[in-house]
């Protein structure tokens, strides 16, 4: 009864000129569900995109990017400094002393060494028994 | 082609092309001399003090028994003592005068005639040292030990005066050749192309600072020759010193004005 009324209750406007009896019927039956129809599939296909979103981000997607750009382990590696470099970075000095300062260095050496005494020795000049 | 070939490499051989470039101040400075010499000499000086140090030690405990107990043997001993001291230092004062001669070698072209002076007297105190040694063998009693010891003592301020002149000559000489160094750096720098001929002024102060040098070496030389009166030596070293001190203060000036004229028109 009620799929009676299902079917003579069309949803689309019927075409005056023709008759009643010939008019198309637009109504599926019920018995023949569209496919994909299942909210089950709809889910399933929707993970399904996720996933491969997922998998193209993860895994396929770096591919690419790291074929413009090296990877880390392809970059030099840097070295690490014994000590830890200085703050600033002088590029030019405006007091250096350029090739003269080995010449200054040995000067100043030389006038400390000048100084340097080589004292007579203490010894008794009166020995006797 | 070959002979175009030939006149590129000839003209651009090293030293040709080093003839070409700009004076450097340094070039023509001398490298200092080699002490290698004076080291084994100053080695052999620091082991003759030690023997020294041992026999006099031995000399005054073997001398502190022979005044307590005064026996024959102690006199023996004693008197055994007493000469392989003086011995000891004999070889001593000959170890140190001969590092001192060595010494002087080393810088004897800053001062070359006042050098060769000192190194002929101290070569005299070593041959008077030689002559000694068989001296030392005929002591055979404390009053040959009493006598000697009296010669040795009158000899002893000149040897002392000997010995400090050529101290004060070897530092002047150290010195003189460090500023014939500056005084050729700055000949050199003189030079230069990057120092406007109008700007030659700043070089004024070295020639003052020499000066200065070359008052405080007389001075110190003229402290040398202070005559001795009495028995006890009368230490001009001190006198000298203070003068070189002086000196090494003016050689800091001419370096600081060196500097100063390389920063402001060579670098």
């Amino acid at each position: 009864m009620a799929d009676q009324d299902f079917q003579s209750q069309p949803t689309q406007e019927q075409n005056p000129l023709i008759p009643r009896g010939q008019q198309p019927s637009l109504i599926i039956p019920k018995s023949q569900p569209l496919p994909n129809a299942d909210p089950k599939v709809k889910l399933l296909k929707k993970l399904g995109l996720i996933v491969g979103l997922l998998l193209i981000v993860s895994f396929i997607l770096p591919i690419f990017l790291t074929r413009s750009h090296p990877t880390a382990s392809r970059l030099p590696q840097p070295t690490i400094p014994a000590s830890p470099p200085t703050p600033f970075v002088t590029i030019s000095n405006p007091t250096s002393l350029g090739q003269y300062q080995n010449f200054f260095d040995q000067i100043e050496n030389d006038i400390k060494n000048s100084s340097l005494e080589f004292p007579p020795p203490q010894y008794d000049p009166e020995i006797k028994p | 082609m070959g002979i175009l070939a030939l006149i590129l490499c000839v003209l651009l051989s090293p030293q040709l092309v080093a003839a070409q470039e700009p004076t450097n101040p340094v070039a023509s400075t001398p490298s200092p001399p080699s002490d290698s010499l004076f080291t084994q000499y100053q080695s052999d000086y620091q082991y003759q003090v030690k023997l020294y140090q041992d026999a006099y030690r031995l000399y005054t405990e073997k001398k502190q028994i022979n005044l307590k107990y005064n026996t024959v043997t102690t006199q023996k001993e004693a008197l055994a003592a007493a000469k392989n001291a003086i011995q000891s230092r004999n070889n001593l004062l000959k170890s140190y005068l001969l590092a001192l001669r060595v010494k002087l070698d080393m810088y004897q072209s800053a001062n070359p005639d006042e050098t060769e002076k000192n190194k002929i007297t101290l070569n005299s105190w070593e041959k008077w040292l030689d002559d000694q040694n068989p001296i030392i063998e005929t002591i055979n009693n404390a009053e040959d030990a009493a006598n000697f010891s009296q010669v040795f003592k009158s000899r002893h301020n000149e040897l002392q005066k000997a010995v400090y002149t050529a101290i004060i000559i070897d530092r002047i000489n150290q010195k003189t050749a460090i500023l014939n160094q500056l005084t050729d750096f700055s000949q050199n720098l003189k030079k230069s192309p990057q120092i406007p001929s109008d700007q030659l002024h700043w070089f004024n102060p070295i020639n003052i600072q020499t000066d200065l040098i070359r008052q405080a070496f007389n001075q110190a030389i003229t402290a040398t020759n202070q005559i001795q009166v009495g028995d006890q030596f009368s230490n001009f070293y001190p006198e000298a010193s203070q003068q070189l001190i002086k000196v090494d203060g003016y050689l800091i000036d001419i370096t600081k004005t060196l500097k100063s004229i390389i920063i402001k028109f060579i670098n």
